[in-house]
């Protein structure tokens, strides 16, 4: 009884004095980052709540709070798509692309962020224009060669795409953060004698750990949420993603909105996840442990 | 302490680097060949005819280039485009840097202020798009709503005035998240000695943003700026669920009105010809900002 | 780290080949639109594994999905490629081609001649699917009819008469706009809307509607653009039709804040939002005069279609007549339409429909004339530009005649005059 009170106390004088330490310039920066955060935090706690109503309240209240805990939606969902085995499918596809484009993203990034050759500038270039494809574009050739290979409903139909798709971003994002880190351990090693690929993967990987998780977190996010490509590579129930959920709420019949508040929050989750993972990545101090190590 | 960037880069010494340089190299572009250039060069060839539906294309010459240059809406749709870019640049960006360097500075709360500013990045752009809708909507949306409630008339939030700003503030305020996390990932890599060393110094917060932080993560902030610029050269989601490019083209970019020339016309040459104009327009504006921000850039040493 | 890579690079190709089929099945790959929020899924899935549990030997794999844009380009592309389902519901109309003229599904009035396939369908329905070719590829399963959808609540809080003729509608519009209901929810900022089609067949007749673009303008379809901006400019519509599409004028008639909606069959159910609303349909009243009070959109724009690849193949001919069969007999047929209250194309009575369909019903069968929507009669291009027009001729920045030359310099331009 007495440690908890003791225990109490000292979280309140802690509190009290970090206030007492809180400058206005600190106050300023809180008020800011919290305000931002309401923004952030809101629309999805709005979709959660929808989650939970059905249509008709959604529209005749968009903004109103539910009733009592429905789960009917929820049911739905589960109706209408093996939810489970959809995860399942999400996570084989977008995890190998996360790995393919660590890998390929990786080795070009370090050749771009470490060497001068006469093609250099060109490749960054079609880096560029790589970016700018649209979806539509690849969309038709792209499924003439998948049927030719015969790899439509397939996983590998999505991962490969994806994994050329994501390539471009992981390959700028990469050099750039290599590009400013240290020589000297690389001199060292050469001097030892280290081949090439001893140094990418003993130095470069290690001391990019947090901008691979970066990398990471968006490949997969892009992958797990491109519903475009899922429905026309992929369109088969045993190896259909879990967002094609989100294309079906809608039709000329009406929109159910209570679902695909649902079919959002069940989509979120499994992203989340993966970014609280490997956000814990992204943490200075990790370069000079990961070195010594 | 900070040494030129150009110190970290090798020049080719050896063979057996330009066989690494080639095998490092290898993978990666044989995938974006496979799956990104081939298919741009089958659509250069699609301009070239008119396709509706995709089939039976009929041979047209240049026409569908004429029809770019003639075309009103295209005139918009760069014009916005670039309005746009500029204000991703300035807030898009901006906020990103800003709110990643709040969040290194402080002590308390880190970890969730890193998961909740991800939060609008994983919504479905159909559901944020709905938000937005209902938000802005004349009868019973929540800002007429709220005027109302003080008294105030009702606003028409999509008219044409005002309503390419009313797509840009939810676009841009998904995506500042994705630069907070880019950044506040570069920031991992200045080392917390560079930081004591300053203090004791005697620099202010605001001298070590500008002497240390920024030259530091300046080859990051380059190629966030050259996400955000190509980024906006394909911007159509969140436009197309709120306004569909209208009233009037009004907030027609050029994503959303690739889009609809492809999906909703189903004209499949013309559309190829405006996605050439985006990819011709992007390697221009990258290699602007590129001549701009130059190749400056400093290593850790 | 390098092992884990190659481990899971190993895992995703063996999944990846596990779908596999068995050898001594017979496996028919069917696409239909009954998947997701449609109405009629329940119902299909249903005979789909009857039908399975009947015929032990036939493996279904089921692609049904809610047509989008990449669903549509799937399609397409399928067909092109020569990796199209044995069975496949897809539209009958301007957007048929890339279907038809892949050359790869059954044309089948010979064998609806002699009675292999298209029992009991109404001889009118397959009239209006023939493709301009002169064949019949299709079966339709449900068609639909459009009009003008009233909320009941509302004509009888304000006295108001149902607006079956043009000063009626005047009269409505005039009375709701002087108590603060919006007199018809509309959205003529994003498309599609139903307005134009049902403006110019009031304003100009079925022939006028009809007549595409194959003689020029119509000059009846300049005139029922010209009623949309009378009405436009009477405050019929809600105030921010500009910016709304159809989603946006659904959800305001749904709330009860508007009193007339112009739809098809297909949104009677949404639009009574849950018994919140009494809802009716009627024929949009004559608006001009050329136009017919009676006359109706309506339609059978998708059907069946079956690949010559799985009938030409005598192992599977079998197989894949069977499974359409039971996808186009008048029983199946029947639960559809009872399902998604269209309606129906075989000689069936569809039972336990809702008042307002059996009003929309009687209304369909009163029609003297039966038009399909006008965007199933001209391309898409040139229709997508008519649409697009619309806001500009309301506020008056563009004409309807210079709307409809844009159109149909798009018509000539892709039919390659």
């Amino acid at each position: 009884m007495t440690t908890n009170i003791s225990s109490k106390t000292g979280l309140l004088t802690r509190i009290q004095n970090y206030f007492e330490d809180l400058k206005p310039g600190k106050f300023f920066i809180y008020m800011v980052l919290i305000a931002w955060a309401c923004t952030t935090i809101l629309p999805l706690v709005w979709v959660t709540n929808n989650s939970f109503r059905t249509t008709s309240q959604i529209v005749n209240e968009p903004f109103g709070t539910p009733d009592s805990l429905n789960l009917e939606n929820y049911q739905r969902a589960r109706d209408r798509i093996n939810v489970l085995n959809s995860y399942k499918n999400s996570l084989i596809m977008s995890g190998t692309t996360v790995i393919l484009v660590l890998l390929f993203g990786g080795m070009a990034g370090y050749v771009l962020s470490r060497f001068d050759f006469r093609f250099k500038e060109t490749i960054n270039m079609l880096l560029v224009v790589g970016f700018m494809v649209p979806a539509f574009v690849t969309v038709v050739p792209v499924y003439e060669i998948l049927i030719k290979l015969d790899l439509v409903n397939t996983y590998l139909a999505l991962i490969l795409p994806h994994t050329a798709g994501n390539l471009v971003f992981a390959t700028l994002m990469l050099s750039a953060y290599m590009s400013s880190l240290s020589s000297e351990l690389e001199e060292a090693a050469l001097l030892d004698g280290a081949t090439r690929w001893q140094i990418f993967t003993r130095i470069f990987v290690p001391l990019s750990r947090p901008a691979f998780a970066t990398v990471g977190i968006f490949t997969f996010l892009w992958s797990y949420n491109d519903l475009f490509l899922s429905l026309v590579y992929v369109s088969h129930k045993k190896v259909q993603p879990v967002t094609v959920l989100l294309s079906q709420v809608s039709t000329m019949y009406g929109t159910d909105l209570g679902l695909q508040a649902t079919a959002v929050v069940v989509t979120v989750i499994p992203v989340l996840i993966v970014y609280i993972i490997l956000q814990n990545q992204i943490i200075k101090g990790l370069t000079q442990g990961a070195v010594k190590g | 302490m900070l040494s030129p960037h150009s110190m970290g880069v090798i020049k080719i010494k050896t063979r057996q680097d330009k066989k690494i340089i080639f095998l490092f190299l290898l993978p990666a572009l044989l995938m974006m060949t496979i799956f990104l250039f081939y298919p741009i060069i089958r659509s250069i060839y699609k301009t070239f005819f008119i396709a509706v539906h995709n089939i039976n294309p009929r041979y047209v010459g240049l026409r569908n280039y004429l029809k770019l240059i003639k075309d009103p809406v295209i005139t918009i749709s760069i014009k916005n485009t670039f309005i746009f870019m500029g204000a991703v640049i300035v807030f898009e960006v901006g906020l990103g840097i800003l709110l990643a360097l709040f969040v290194d500075m402080i002590k308390y709360g880190k970890q969730f202020f890193k998961t909740v500013y991800f939060f609008p990045i994983v919504m479905s752009a159909a559901s944020l798009g709905l938000l937005f809708r209902l938000l802005y909507n004349y009868n019973s949306g929540l800002l007429n709503s709220i005027l109302e409630y003080f008294g105030y008339e009702p606003v028409l939030w999509l008219d044409a005035g005002k309503a390419l700003l009313m797509v840009m503030i939810p676009t841009i305020w998904q995506y500042v998240g994705f630069y907070f996390v880019i950044i506040l990932t570069a920031l991992t890599k200045i080392p917390d000695h560079l930081y004591e060393v300053a203090y004791l110094e005697g620099a202010s917060p605001f001298q070590r943003i500008i002497k240390i932080t920024l030259p530091l993560i300046f080859q990051d902030i380059r190629v966030c700026l050259i996400l955000a610029i190509t980024g906006v050269l394909k911007v159509f989601d969140m436009v197309w669920m709120i306004t569909q490019g209208g009233p009037f083209d009004s907030s027609q970019v050029l994503g959303t009105y690739m889009y609809s020339t492809v999906f909703e016309r189903r004209l499949f040459g013309y559309g190829s010809t405006i996605a050439i104009l985006i990819i011709v327009l992007g390697i221009v504006v990258t290699a602007i900002t590129n001549k701009i921000l130059g190749h400056r850039g400093v290593t850790i040493n | 780290m390098k092992k884990k890579v190659l481990l899971l690079l190993v895992l995703a190709l063996v999944f990846s080949v596990s779908v596999v089929q068995a050898a001594d099945k017979v496996t028919l790959r069917v696409v239909t639109m009954f998947a997701g929020a449609d109405p009629v899924s329940e119902v299909y899935q249903e005979t789909i594994e009857q039908f399975m549990a009947e015929n032990p030997n036939i493996e279904i794999i089921d692609e049904s999905a809610t047509f989008d844009d990449s669903v549509k380009v799937r399609f397409e592309n399928d067909f092109a490629a020569g990796n199209e389902p044995d069975i496949t519901m897809y539209f009958t109309d301007a957007q048929a081609a890339p279907i038809v003229e892949s050359g790869k599904v059954v044309p089948l009035d010979d064998l609806i001649a002699d009675g292999v396939v298209g029992e009991g369908i109404l001889p009118s329905v397959l009239e209006q699917v023939r493709y301009e070719d002169g064949n019949v590829y299709a079966i339709p399963i449900t068609g639909f009819y459009e009009g003008l959808i009233l909320n009941v609540d509302l004509f009888e809080k304000y006295d108001v008469d149902y607006p079956t003729s043009w000063e009626k509608l005047v009269e409505a519009i005039e009375t709701f706009k002087a108590n603060g209901v919006t007199p018809m929810a509309v959205g003529l900022g994003i498309i599609p809307h139903y307005q134009i089609e049902h403006s110019i067949l009031k304003v100009g007749g079925a022939a006028a509607h009809d007549a595409g673009f194959e003689n020029g303008i119509h000059p009846m379809w300049v005139e029922g653009l010209k009623n949309i901006k009378t009405l436009y400019d009477m405050g019929a519509f809600q105030k921010d039709t500009l910016t709304q599409g159809w989603e946006g004028a659904r959800a305001l008639f749904k709330q009860g804040e508007a009193a007339m909606i112009v739809e098809g069959s297909w949104a009677i159910a949404d639009c009574q939002n849950e018994g919140a609303n009494t809802v009716t349909m009627i024929a949009y009243p004559k608006s001009g005069p050329l136009g017919n009070p009676t006359d109706m959109i309506a339609g059978f724009t998708s059907g069946m279609y079956m690949s010559k690849e799985a009938y030409n193949d005598p192992t599977r001919q079998e197989a894949v007549l069977k499974l359409f069969k039971t996808l186009t007999s008048p029983a199946f047929i029947k639960k559809a339409a009872e399902a998604n209250g269209g309606l129906p194309a075989a000689k069936v009575t569809p039972e336990g429909l809702a008042q307002p369909y059996l009003d929309g019903l009687k209304a369909f069968q009163e029609a003297e004339h039966i038009s399909l929507p006008i965007d199933a009669q001209i391309p898409r291009p040139a229709w997508t530009e008519i649409v697009n027009g619309i806001a500009y001729i309301c506020v008056g920045r563009r004409t309807p005649e210079e709307v409809l030359q844009a159109a149909y310099d798009v018509y000539l331009e892709i039919e390659g005059q």
